[in-house]
């Protein structure tokens, strides 16, 4: 390795210098890519010094982009000793203070993006617009100088500069003629793809013109099959797919789910030709998710199959990754705890060990072993995961995962009757959802809150019903199925808490809401929930005084009770 | 604030004039929005016309009747009237945390800036009023000449309609239900309550029992005062103002839409005729000169450097000429540019937003327990949803077609300009390089058809190949489309089926609350013989709610009384020269235990005439009197204020149909204009019609018969007048 950095290879001739920043561009990225952060470091500050060497801009535009790749993808918590003095960013922008790791990524994002908007670099500009994209979508974008009463302080997000980034993204497309780095070139690929296409394509004609209809043939549609091959460059088609992929994640965090479908599905439909099979498979994987939230777990497993069959699964794969996810889900809501437990293994066994490097994979890990535990019932351990999990997402400032792990910090709290010490937990998430904008999450924090309140007495149920009527309209709207159901129990809890509520009045605000519930809850085969609406209608129909509905609820309340005690086919769990 | 015949003049306090248009059609009715910044036309032939205060700039133009609009009325909801329930249900509009500014229409010709300072303003303007007009709840009541009324949200979302010819009146007396139905009916006047329960109209019509047809008579033909019961309005407030701020917003954006496809398809069709204009000539030099190849042969050659045959080393060099070309050029690369814009920065933004929106109301509507009261549907929302989804997948394929054409046609151009200079023998640096094999995709494919057209146009089927379909329907089972024809369509045709279902699911609350607009009551006013029946509509009469002193402490549940104040024509009734005041029409009508119906009728001395009338706040009636010519007060008037309260109401009976014509059972007044019963002002003009009475600044504008508007302040004790109009032509 240290041969490669050593200056005797320095070139006299100018293309051979191109050539070698260029091969420690690539370095660079191959080391990000098999997770050697440093590594990666050391050659893209070479890389930055070479190019600075020779006046090579276009280069020295790409290595600022990839080490800003680098910065977001790896979790670093100090960059102390990481990135070379000789190209100190600190320095650059005249501060005494270092920056955090955060603001050097933006500084690094905008300095590249200026450089390729200079040198008329389109992929790279829109590469650039997408990571900064990426950046808004998880973190406030602060002033690096403020001072003084004026000094913005905006601690939110702007979920408007992601969209404006993405849209500038988009213009990849029309703009690839004047990329200055790829200029098609005349290497006869278009006439290879041609005349692989010409024999199927005169078959094609004479079974088409054999249709009754006339169809028109639009020459240039991607969607048709002897269209000509296009000019335009794969990597700018990725480019341009991939603005939608982020789209898609976006509305994850903000929360819309037909609008995560529809991205997702415009990805899938118009760049499946020209994607990359990682992103594709991303695509399904968002696509199936989509699914099991909204449909219940046998119309994604159904799918899932069929995505296994188009990509052939390596064990790191997204597919592979999203399979032990469903099956934990299931796992967690049929009840069968061992299972879940041994899936909880194996993610933990997935990451590589190297510090910083999977962190997402790693949160996640934990962040499902969490609820395993919580839902075993054992709390105290439970808690103490949740806390580990958070002091990481602190260091490495994912402040997203944050939100989600302080709402289930709340939740265990609230299973283990300490609804006191749980209201701090949900408030702070829910700041946290604020000012992330991250909605659904919120609402779902809210619902929570309203739940600790419920659960600290009945003179709080006018409370708790107002929080749960704040929430609802973003859950009914973008909620899947289990959190749909949940805040249609609390809905139910509290009007039934509230003494001021007869059920004799006005059944129906209590058992639509519960029947709703249970609807959604069967699809889900979701016992311990199930079996809590049960008891809830048993209890309201006990009021109304009808015995054979009283009954028949009960029935079902013990149906799913011993299905949650006695999980009978555990063996099955993994089977899908 | 003066309106003359098919010209809007509006001038300030001071008399400034700010702005004067004239929109060509004749003007039959005028309204303020509530928050005094848009003002509403109600025009002949059925438009509602919205124009800004500030610049006299046309905001909207809806048509929402067929024919003339008699009575505007624009009604916000009381600020007071929030209750504890409201505050729980706030609801936020999500778009403008997510997206920045919404995208506007495309103009054409954007590209010459002299102009642009002016559009822009205007641009704002549209944008600050869809904006601002989000504020709070209101609506606009349009009622026109055959009896229909209209109700638009904020005055562009039509929400309900209801025909008064329709509507059946049922009308309880002495325990039998007896249903009526009016005839004929024209509007006169409408009102909305402020806390928009109560609806409050004159029209004049005839009268007939459904029950019994033989009992209408000649009397039922006449002026009748309807209330209509428009507590879906209050009720659901919350619910119409959510979905209609996202449902108008998203009918702002379709426009967008539409007006970017077509943008897109005039200015390409413009490139392209230029270019196929100037490449035609190429078949006929080669007919005349006996050639029998086409000329993408004849391209094809040249290309593989065989032979340039003399018929297109003419066109090249001649016909074509190095500065057509370059001119051609020019062209579709502007065209090209133009069209990216318009795709980048109008069709892209607003599909995205379209459909941001309608997930939004998506969720809404998924919220059945609250929703689906005021017709918004679950099933029709998914519906366009998919559509919109289609139609993005639509612009992605048609901006990559675009994107592609656009390069080849580039390609191509400079590679004939290559060509043109060669067979010039001048030198080809400047010209860039190029890419032949491009160029034989170009002479293929692009030569004598359009991919970019066929998209634009709405008739064009597609095929796909089976490859496609596999992978559509393969996406059917990862929750994709499940139309999975849709990529046969063409862009301007998943267009016009994206605006088909978005009106159909619109169409829903439409009609969902349109039925819930029930008659409360009828009273039968004064009886107007067939001869006069034209002229009824411009009886002056006014209807204004006030709200009921005692249940002011009460803010949660108040009430309002609605005072009619009419002039009954000479005649009518027998009586001769009256004004009558009735008040507490409404809830008189709903319930039984409230104040029941009371009114007066104010007999003017005879030598005064009644020219106009309104109502004033605080329950005060301004009548506009002017001398009669035979007196010798000739050519002075009087403007009176009247404290309704200084005078006795006396309730009459609603026993129905005995006597349709209760009116008479009141107490006529004399009214002497010196007693103290109110302020009497002299006018030392000859009056005409429009009286405009503002209660919130307090004044007061007459028109003299001499083309003078005159400006008064009506809390002033002084007797002396204001502000001399200034002359209007």
């Amino acid at each position: 390795m240290q041969g490669l950095f050593s200056r005797s290879l320095s070139p006299h001739q100018d293309n051979i210098v191109g050539k070698y920043e260029s091969a420690l561009l690539c370095l660079g990225n191959l080391h990000c890519y098999f997770g050697h952060p440093k590594k990666a470091l050391e050659a893209f500050t070479e890389a930055v010094r070479v190019s600075q060497m020779n006046n090579d801009d276009s280069c020295l535009a790409y290595i600022l982009g990839a080490i800003s790749n680098l910065l977001s993808k790896i979790g670093i918590s100090s960059t102390v000793g990481l990135i070379g003095s000789r190209y100190s960013l600190g320095n650059n922008i005249g501060l005494g203070t270092p920056l955090s790791i955060q603001q050097q990524l933006l500084v690094l994002l905008k300095r590249s993006l200026k450089r390729a908007d200079m040198l008329k670099l389109t992929s790279l500009l829109s590469f650039d617009h997408i990571s900064l994209a990426k950046f808004d979508l998880k973190h406030v974008q602060r002033p690096l100088v403020s001072f003084g009463p004026n000094g913005s302080t905006k601690l939110r997000t702007c979920p408007a500069d992601v969209c404006k980034n993405l849209r500038l993204s988009s213009h990849v497309l029309s703009d690839f003629g004047t990329d200055g780095l790829s200029i098609a070139n005349d290497n006869g690929s278009f006439s290879t793809s041609w005349l692989r296409n010409l024999s199927d394509a005169s078959s094609s004609w004479h079974s088409s013109s054999t249709k009754p209809r006339k169809l028109i043939t639009n020459d240039f549609d991607n969607f048709h099959f002897h269209a000509q091959p296009s000019p335009i460059p794969t990597s700018v088609l990725q480019l341009a797919g991939s603005a939608y992929l982020m789209r898609a994640t976006a509305w994850e965090h903000y929360g819309s789910a037909p609008m995560v479908r529809m991205n997702t599905l415009v990805y899938a439909t118009c760049f499946a030709d020209a994607a990359s099979s990682s992103e594709l498979s991303l695509a399904y994987v968002k696509l199936i998710e989509q699914l099991a939230v909204f449909k219940g777990y046998s119309a994604a497993f159904c799918a899932l199959k069929l995505a296994e069959e188009k990509f052939p699964s390596s064990t790191n794969s997204q597919i592979h990754l999203l399979k032990m996810q469903l099956l934990h889900e299931r796992a967690l809501h049929r009840g069968h705890l061992r299972i879940a437990q041994q899936i909880c293994d194996e993610f933990g066994v997935l990451s590589s060990s190297v510090s910083g490097v999977d962190i997402e994979l790693k949160t996640e890990a934990s962040l499902r072993r969490a609820r395993t535990l919580l839902a075993a019932k054992q709390f105290s351990q439970a808690a103490a995961v949740a806390n580990s999990l958070f002091t990481t997402c602190y260091k490495y400032n994912m402040q997203v995962e944050n939100a989600s792990v302080l709402l289930l910090l709340a939740e265990i709290h609230r299973k283990s009757d300490n609804a006191v010490l749980g209201l701090p937990y949900a408030l702070a998430s829910q700041s946290f959802c604020k000012s992330f904008n991250l909605d659904l999450l919120e609402a779902s924090a809210t619902l929570t809150l309203a739940e600790l309140w419920l659960a600290l007495g009945s003179n709080h149920a006018k409370r708790a019903l107002s929080l749960v009527y704040q929430s609802l309209p973003m859950i009914l709207g973008h909620g899947g199925l289990e959190l749909r159901a949940r805040s249609q129990i609390v809905l139910a809890k509290c009007h039934l808490t509230d003494p001021e509520f007869s059920v004799s009045e006005d059944p129906c605000a209590v058992l639509d809401p519960l029947n709703q519930a249970a609807e959604d809850l069967q699809v889900l085969e979701y016992h311990e929930m199930a079996a809590e609406v049960y008891y809830l209608k048993a209890m309201t129909y006990n009021h109304l005084g009808k015995e054979y509905e009283r009954e028949e609820a009960a029935a079902r309340f013990k149906e799913h009770v011993t299905a949650l005690e006695n999980p009978r086919d555990e063996e099955d769990s993994l089977v899908y | 604030m003066v309106t003359d015949d098919s010209k809007v003049l509006l001038h300030r306090f001071n008399w400034q004039r700010l702005w004067t248009i004239s929109p060509g059609k004749c003007i039959t009715s005028i309204c303020w929005s509530p928050d005094g910044k848009i003002v509403a036309l109600g025009t002949e032939d059925g438009f509602v016309l919205l124009h800004d205060v500030e610049n006299g700039k046309m905001l909207r133009s809806i048509k929402s009747h067929d024919v003339a609009i008699i009575c505007l009325n624009w009604a916000e909801d009381e600020p007071l009237s929030r209750t504890d329930k409201e505050d729980l249900l706030s609801y936020e509009d999500r778009t403008t945390r997510f997206f920045p500014p919404a995208p506007v229409m495309p103009r054409i010709g954007g590209l010459n800036s002299g102009d642009t300072g002016l559009a822009d303003e205007n641009e704002e303007a549209i944008q600050a009023f869809s904006s601002a007009s989000c504020q709070r709840f209101n609506i606009l009541c349009t009622g026109d000449k055959d009896g229909c009324i209209c109700f638009s949200i904020f005055g562009i979302f039509p929400i309900g309609k209801i025909n008064i010819n329709k509507v059946p009146i049922h009308v309880q007396s002495s325990g039998k239900r007896t249903s009526y139905r009016l005839q004929d009916v024209s509007i006169s006047k409408v009102s909305l309550s402020r806390n928009l329960h109560q609806l409050v109209l004159l029209c004049s019509g005839k009268l007939i029992n459904t029950d019994n047809l033989s009992l209408s008579n000649d009397l039922s033909v006449g002026v009748h005062c309807l209330h209509l019961d428009t507590s879906i309005f209050s009720n659901r407030k919350n619910e119409l103002h959510q979905v209609s701020q996202q449902a108008s917003s998203i009918q702002d954006l379709v426009e967008v839409v539409r007006a970017s496809i077509s943008m897109m398809s005039k200015q390409w069709s413009n490139a392209m005729n230029l270019f196929h204009e100037k490449f035609s000539a190429l078949p006929s030099l080669l007919t005349a000169h006996g050639m029998e190849s086409s000329s993408e042969d004849e391209f094809m050659s040249l290309l593989f450097g065989t032979h340039t045959s003399p018929a297109l080393h003419q066109f090249l060099v001649s016909s074509l000429g190095e500065a057509g070309l370059k001119r051609i050029a020019k062209t579709i690369e502007s065209a090209g540019r133009e069209l990216r814009i318009v795709v980048s920065e109008h069709l892209q933004p607003a599909v995205e937003i379209i459909s941001f929106r309608l997930a939004e109301l998506r969720g809404l509507a998924r919220w059945r327990s609250r929703f689906q009261n005021i017709g918004l549907d679950e099933k029709l929302m998914d519906g366009v949803t998919e559509r919109v989804g289609m139609l993005v997948v639509q612009v992605e394929r048609f901006s990559r077609v675009a994107a592609t054409v656009l390069y080849l046609f580039q390609n191509f151009l400079s590679w004939v300009l290559k060509c043109v200079k060669i067979l010039l023998s001048e030198p080809t640096d400047q010209v860039p390089s190029t890419n032949s094999e491009l160029v034989v995709i170009f002479l293929k494919f692009l030569l004598d058809k359009d991919p970019i057209k066929q998209l634009l146009e709405t008739d064009q089927i597609f095929e796909w190949d089976i490859d496609t379909a596999k992978h559509v329907e393969h996406l059917v089972v990862f929750g994709g489309f499940t139309d999975t024809k849709f990529l046969e369509r063409s862009l301007a045709k998943q267009f016009s089926e994206l605006e088909e279902s978005l009106k159909e699911a619109f169409l829903m609350p439409f009609t969902t609350v349109s039925s819930q607009i029930h008659c409360q009551g009828l009273l039968p006013l004064y009886p107007v013989t067939s001869s006069d029946a034209l002229s009824s509509t411009s009886t002056p009469a006014s209807i204004a709610f006030y709200k009921d002193k005692d249940s002011q402490h009460n803010a949660s549940s108040y009430s309002s009384t609605d005072y009619i104040c009419f002039k009954i024509p000479d005649g009518s009734l027998n009586l001769r020269n009256f004004v009558a005041v009735i008040k507490d029409f409404c809830n008189s009508c709903s319930t039984s235990n409230t104040p029941s119906l009371s009114g007066f009728l104010l007999h003017i001395p005879v030598e005064y005439e009644c020219v106009d009338l309104s109502l004033y706040k605080d329950n005060q009636v301004v009548l506009l009197l002017s001398g009669k010519s035979s007196s010798e007060n000739a050519g002075r008037s009087w403007m009176v204020m009247l404290q309704t309260e200084n005078l006795s109401f006396s309730q009459f009976s609603r026993t129905f149909p005995a006597n349709y014509y209760n009116l008479q059972e009141l107490e006529a007044l004399e009214l002497q204009l010196d007693t103290d019963y109110g302020k009497v002002r002299s006018v030392p003009h000859p009056l005409s019609t429009p009286l405009a009475v503002s209660a919130s600044r307090g004044v007061a504008c007459i028109f003299s018969s001499r083309r003078h508007a005159l400006v008064y302040i009506l809390d002033e004790d002084e007797d002396e007048d204001e502000d001399e109009g200034s002359e209007m032509e």
